[in-house]
């Protein structure tokens, strides 16, 4: 069985998803790939009732590719028919409507780009080091899971 | 005579909590193992326990579970992650 490439990257800039589409035909076609799946986040203007200002997200900077990279590969190996994932995550200041993460899944069926683009999303929406702060116009919340931190509860008090 | 100091850097809500990138725990012990660096940091800082959050405490990159570590390894800290 050829060994899925798995390309996954960090940054700030938004991507060109027509040049990445192309690119991924052109390299998965010949291995019998018939089928990609997109999924782009983006950032919620409203979240329970209040208006999202921006997000910022950080990461633990030095290995969060290598880390993102194994949970990738991790889900993969169970899907003998992907030829190709793409999987970008943005950090930083981002705004209602920009977009958060990219993951495209080339595969020999459109059953195995869903499926597989699903599990990669929700593995890295998991595990992947990454952190989330959320600047509403009621205050600022650190994502945790479902759970939603007041920034204002936690501040040491200088002494 | 010098004691092993480990420093151990943080994320996230962590930065808030404690007030910095980064935690120093002197340790009367060349080696520790991850569940007591865990145990040292709970007792120094209590604050942290109380959120009952599920730290996550990495090795040189790797996600330690019931590994030693040493004031050479690189260590950090981390809340549970929020990306997507």
């Amino acid at each position: 069985m050829t060994k899925p490439d798995i390309i996954v990257d960090i940054g700030r800039e938004d991507l060109s998803l027509d040049e990445i589409i192309n690119a991924m035909r052109i390299k998965t076609s010949a291995k019998g790939a018939g089928a990609i799946v997109a999924f782009i986040g983006f950032v919620k203007g409203l979240v329970n009732g209040g208006r999202v200002e921006k997000l910022v997200y950080t990461a633990y900077d030095k290995y969060v590719k290598e880390i993102i990279y194994d949970l990738t590969e991790k889900v993969v190996e169970k899907y003998s028919n992907v030829r190709m994932v793409y999987v970008y995550h943005k950090i930083g200041e981002l705004s209602p409507g920009d977009s958060t993460i990219y993951i495209l899944v080339s595969a020999v069926d459109r059953n195995t780009s869903f499926s597989a683009a699903r599990e990669i999303l929700e593995a890295i929406k998991k595990n992947a080091p990454i952190f989330k702060l959320e600047v509403r116009e009621d205050g600022e919340y650190w994502v945790i899971g479902d759970k939603r931190i007041n920034r204002s509860e936690l501040r040491r008090n200088p002494s | 005579m010098f004691l092993p100091k480990y420093t151990i850097k943080i994320y996230g809500l962590l930065v808030d909590i404690i007030g910095s990138n980064t935690i120093s725990l002197i340790i009367d012990s060349p080696k520790i193992s991850v569940s007591k660096l865990l145990d040292e940091l709970y007792k120094k800082y209590p604050e942290l326990k109380r959120l009952e959050i599920p730290f996550s405490i990495y090795v040189n990159g790797r996600l330690a579970d019931d590994t030693e570590c040493s004031p050479n390894d690189e260590i950090a800290l981390l809340p549970p992650g929020s990306g997507g």
